[in-house]
């Protein structure tokens, strides 16, 4: 075997022997087992909290903002925090803690669909590195290539391609983190390959697909949740750093990245425009990270000690 | 880890680190500016955008000064022929280019005619004239240009800017395409090194014999090196020049202006040379329609852009020109007002007369079951997107959604050229009225797409026409066309500002050239 | 060892190949036609042609790829489009500044990261250990950018320490230099805590500790020692990424370095710099990785075997 040297194999080298679902009978008290550990789980419960909370706020943002995120008053222009404005307002006199509300559901959503988008193509790929010897290589080599860009200037170039904007920022992003599902997938599916269970059941005569979709695919979803939620955290910069750059979200939508950036230009006069926007962002990541450190290690068996 | 590996990893370093030789002894006696964008190249023939930084090294033929009079450059005098069709220039005597060669006739032919040459790929050679006939050396210091058409504009458009500037026919030679990797001019600085995306560096040229005519210094600039430093984010700049790393400000950002100004500096401003203004798209629905194009324009208040987007750094304008190019005309900016001032009753009756309705109460009109909706181009700039803003909320309040759309400027550029945009967000700088057939000309006109026969034969009027009398009636007829068919809607002429140092005395700043730095009277 | 060595380097020449056929074709999808923006935006359709024409952009896509990968292989990545400056010389010049500001986030964020992570696995579930992961955990969460203005704000410009941007000798790296070791000290951090450990919960680190070594040396001599296997990589990797340049650290703090370059390459649609910028990032990387590999090998004998 070549020895990989990437992080994320080392970083998930421990799936390679999972208990989990050995026996499809007993996956019910594996998942009330886990989650009882999961609540017990000091740095998931914190994650969660915070996401619960920020989730709340997107869903709730219309109920919740004092003010329409979008309603220009100049008269209240770069006004700094007080009762009236929590956050302080803008160079337009909108109201940053709307705008701040409004911008986690941009940025939830900018999550999950660069998350799905890595996710879906990364499972099949990697499914189908790890379970058919004769792709295996090819794909491999194709995710060498593919890794081998740099992220952040792939993401870059691929909104230079599809024109600047949230949805290709979000594929952008997306893009540039499949790579990572490939590999951990693959790795996940080698291991599960070997297993008894699977020999038998390709024995007994199952078909490929059934394998893979009854016995290798559940096996795989422990290490995917638990990448999925780091993921998030990671989209989430590199979405606003896009925007930032000036690359993501058009004005006006208030995503965090983008006011953060428009902010750049009164760094003097109002702080409160970058704080506060630099502040949510820093919440909700350190949420998607505090959750996914807790998933690894309630699912990692050699970490319960 | 063994101390070998470590070793090996210690020389590889080392090897590395004595390569790098960025640093510059700051010198005591060096002027520093802070400027926005990293020019391109310095050959400024193979360059759309000219300023200090590429315009320094040399002489333009002819000065425009800051009371907006021709002063000679390298050309002591000039004149037009009766027909319109030759320009002859007597040059400056005695003067030499950096690395020696003497400046002459032979060197104004050598470098206008690389400038032609297709190997050159230059995006400036009409400034030049686009139907220039030949270049003639009639002696050692006099120069002809002969063209088809009479060329009236040259003088005040081309010549003055750096895009013209003189070259060294020698050196020129030798490095063809290569000449902007080290440029070498007449002008009062020699070039030093140009580290992309930090600075350029310029020492003084001691052999500068002359100085502009409204200048004191009639000879070598009284300080020694002239550092230009690439910061383009605004704060960062700003803070720069409030510890006084910098001296000078490029583009100071107006919302920092007024407190500079109290923290001591010395603010100097100018108008540009043209404006900024809201372009349709008048081959795309339904901008093909004038009734919306008029009405939107009239839903436009500009004073809350210039306020609050420009902190009040730019003055408002209805019409065509500028005041600060030559065949502006005040009546015409008032008719413009007059048709086109913020009215937002008028601006939703218009719309209503011109069919659009609210029938399904979102806000937004409709027409045939689409909506009023469409696109605005913005760069990525902040205070033109910031002036987008203003106009989405404006034309809101009558019932039409804008959705901005930041695009970069290579697709920017070719986004128009192939007519994509509903709307742009767009300005143009220049010294002359020309620029008008330049933007609205059928061909050229990929901005708005507006075209009309009778508006072309205008343009090759105004552009070939000797008597500047006569030249300039049939400006006012074409801005008066302009303004009628409303293809776009200028919104204001903006200021450029520059932030300057106490201790830096003799800085003027030349209301009528914004973009170049009047040096020679600079001292500290 | 040899013939591992051997089989890595050439693994690397399919990927490369691989590398600047994707950047090829990517960089001919841009929107934007470099011949139009070298002419302007009053160029005659004809004369765009003509330059077309010139540099070779009218030709079909595989032979413009070939001459760019026979010239590539000489090391001639071509002229910048804009500046007519050899990619090559505008890569070197902007090189040092990004290796420099790499260099020394890896070493202060190694310093950082390796000392916390191994505090924090020896007080395992003490305060020690929560502070450091809390820490940890707000720097690989923290935005770059904003750190950065807040950095600069308060030490370049409010305390002076420090210049507040451009390149100009070492003290101008400092800030940039803290805002990337910020977040890759956190998951340096994070990973020699969770590498050691595991490490200290094996059997042979009790079988020391009952030989009755003392605690220090256990520490550092057996478990740090294994537990560093993982955590190389993690840092080679770092590097790696980091020599591609930190766009948005140089793009805040004004570095004339690799990142800034690309994204200027990119805007401009100066085709030969992209190419050459992503095959000269990428080609690092590839080489670190390997250096990364041997070191592993150097470390733990028995991947030599394998």
């Amino acid at each position: 075997m070549q020895v990989q040297a990437r992080a994320e194999d080392v970083k998930t080298k421990w799936w390679q022997n999972l208990p989990l679902a050995k026996s499809l009978s007993n996956r019910d008290s594996y998942l009330r087992m886990t989650l009882r550990r999961l609540v017990r789980n000091k740095s998931a419960m914190a994650g969660l909290v915070i996401l619960v909370l920020l989730l709340l706020s997107a869903i709730f943002a219309p109920q919740l903002a004092p003010y329409d995120p979008l309603k220009m008053d100049f008269r209240a222009r770069l006004s700094p925090p007080s009762a009236d404005h929590w956050f302080g307002t803008n160079e337009f006199g909108r109201d940053i803690f709307s705008m701040i509300l409004y911008g986690s559901r941009i940025s939830i959503m900018v999550g999950f669909i660069s998350v799905s988008f890595a996710l879906v193509i990364g499972v099949i790929l990697g499914v189908i590195a790890g379970y058919f010897d004769k792709l295996d290589n090819l794909i491999m080599r194709i995710t060498d290539v593919w890794l081998a860009f740099p992220t952040f200037l792939l993401a870059i170039a691929i909104v230079a391609v599809l024109g600047p904007g949230l949805t290709n920022a979000m594929i952008a992003v997306g893009i540039a983190s499949t790579p990572q599902y490939i590999r951990v997938v693959r790795g996940a599916v080698l291991s599960v390959k070997e297993q008894e269970y699977i020999a038998a059941a390709k024995a007994l005569g199952a078909t490929n697909r059934r394998i893979v979709l009854n016995h290798v695919l559940p096996n795989v979803v422990a290490p995917i949740i638990v990448l999925s939620t780091l993921r998030f955290a990671t989209a989430i910069l590199s979405a606003a750093g896009l925007s930032f750059l000036g690359l993501g979200v058009q004005p006006p939508t208030p995503e965090w990245g983008a006011m953060a950036y428009a902010s750049r230009s009164y760094i003097r006069q109002a702080w409160w425009l970058g704080l506060f926007p630099g502040l949510a962002i820093l919440l909700m990541v350190l949420g998607f990270n505090l959750l996914g450190d807790g998933l690894r290690d309630v699912l990692d068996p050699r970490m319960k000690q | 880890m063994s101390k070998r590996f470590a070793g090996v990893l210690l020389v590889v370093f080392a090897l590395i680190f004595s390569a790098t030789s960025l640093v510059l002894a700051a010198d005591d006696d060096t002027l520093t500016v802070a400027i926005v964008r990293d020019p391109d190249t310095l050959d400024i023939q193979r360059t759309t955008w000219v300023d200090a930084a590429n315009d320094v090294l040399y002489d333009s033929l002819v000065r425009q000064g800051p009371d907006g009079k021709l002063y000679p450059g390298l050309a002591t005098s000039w004149e037009l022929s009766e027909d319109g069709k030759t320009w002859t220039f007597k040059l400056r005597k005695g003067v030499k280019f950096h690395n020696g060669e003497p400046f002459n006739a032979y060197a104004v032919k050598a470098t206008f005619d690389r400038m032609l040459a297709p190997e050159t790929a230059s995006p400036v050679t009409y400034m030049l004239g686009d139907f220039i006939k030949s270049i003639e050396v009639v002696d050692e210091y006099t120069v002809q240009l002969h063209y088809e058409k009479p060329f009236p504009s040259l003088v005040n458009s081309g010549a003055t800017t750096g895009f013209l500037a003189i070259y060294p026919p020698k050196y020129l030679e030798e490095k063809g395409n290569d000449f902007g990797q080290f440029p070498i001019g007449t002008g009062p600085v020699k070039f030093v090194e140009h580290v992309r995306g930090s600075h350029i560096l310029f020492e003084r040229n001691d052999d500068y014999n002359w100085g502009p005519a409204y200048a004191e210094n009639q000879g070598p600039l009284k300080f020694k090196y002239l550092k230009m430093r690439i910061i383009p984010d605004d704060s960062t700049r700003v803070m720069e020049l409030e510890r006084g790393n910098v001296d000078i400000l490029y583009g100071t950002p107006p919302q920092d202006v007024e407190r500079l100004k109290n923290e001591g500096f010395k603010i100097y401003k100018a108008p540009e040379n043209g404006i900024t203004y809201w372009g349709f798209n008048v081959k795309k629905w339904p901008f093909t329609d004038p009734r919306v194009r008029k009405a939107l324009a009239k839903a436009i208040d500009r004073q809350p852009m210039i306020d609050f987007a420009l902190e009040g750094l730019a003055e408002p304008i209805y019409g065509p020109l500028p005041r600060n190019i030559w065949s502006y005309s005040e009546e015409i900016e008032n008719r413009a007002k007059e048709l086109y001032g913020y009215n937002p009753e008028e601006s939703r009756r218009m719309l209503n007369e011109a069919g659009w309705k609210d029938t399904n109460g979102d806000g937004i009109l409709e027409k045939d079951g689409k909506n009023l909706e469409f696109e605005l181009w913005v760069r990525n700039i902040p205070d033109e997107q910031r002036v987008g803003q203003i106009i989405q909320a404006m034309v809101a309040e009558v019932g039409a959604k804008v959705n901005l759309k930041v695009v970069e400027d290579a697709a920017y550029r070719e986004g128009m050229a192939n007519g994509a945009q509903d709307t742009i967000l767009w300005a143009y700088g220049w010294f002359d009225p020309e620029i008008l057939g330049n933007m609205f000309k059928t061909g050229f006109s990929n901005r708005t797409w507006y075209s009309s026969p009778e508006l072309d034969a205008l343009i090759d009027a105004g552009a070939t026409e000797v008597d500047r009398e006569k030249r300039k009636e049939i400006y006012h007829e074409i801005q008066n066309h302009l303004v009628d068919a409303c293809p776009w809607v200028p919104l204001y002429l903006k200021q450029q500002v520059f932030a300057v140092n106490p201790k830096i005395k003799g800085f003027t700043m030349n209301p009528f050239r914004w973009e170049q730095l009047e040096l020679a009277d600079v001292e500290f | 060892m040899f013939k591992y060595l051997i089989r890595r380097i050439l693994s690397i020449i399919p990927v490369l190949l691989g590398v600047s056929v994707v950047v090829f074709l990517m960089v001919h999808l841009i929107p934007g036609d470099p011949a139009m923006h070298i002419l302007g935006e009053f160029a005659s359709p004809e004369r765009v042609e003509q330059l077309r024409e010139q540099l070779g952009l009218n030709d079909p896509l595989p032979i413009q790829y070939l001459k760019f990968l026979s010239r590539a292989v000489q090391g001639d990545l071509g002229n910048s489009l804009i500046s007519n400056k050899p990619v090559v010389q505008e890569i070197l010049r902007a090189f040092p500044v990004t290796i420099q500001l790499a260099f020394y986030s890896i070493i202060l964020s190694s310093l950082i990261g390796l000392v916390a992570g191994v505090i924090a696995s020896v007080k395992h579930n003490t305060v020690w250990d929560q502070v450091a992961m809390i820490t940890a955990m707000f720097g690989i969460s923290t935005p770059s950018f904003w750190l950065a203005l807040i950095l600069m704000w308060v030490f370049a410009y409010t305390l002076g320490w420090f210049p507040i941007s451009g390149y100009s000798g070492l003290r101008s790296l400092v800030l940039p230099t803290v805002v990337l070791a910020a977040l890759t000290a956190g998951s340096i951090a994070r990973f020699t805590r969770s590498s050691m450990l595991e490490v200290l919960g094996q059997d042979y680190i009790r079988t020391a500790r009952a030989k009755g070594l003392s605690s220090r040396s256990v520490v550092l001599k057996h478990a740090l020692r294994n537990a560093m296997i993982p955590v190389v990589t993690l840092v080679g990797l770092e590097f790696g990424s980091m020599l591609a340049g930190a766009i948005i650290t140089e793009t805040v703090f004004a570095l004339p370095g690799i990142g800034r370059l690309a994204v200027t390459a990119i805007t401009t649609r100066d085709f030969p710099m992209i190419q050459g910028i992503v095959l000269f990032v990428a080609t690092l990387f590839v080489i670190t990785n390997l250096v990364v590999d041997m070191v592993y090998g150097y470390i733990d004998p028995r991947i030599r075997l394998q």
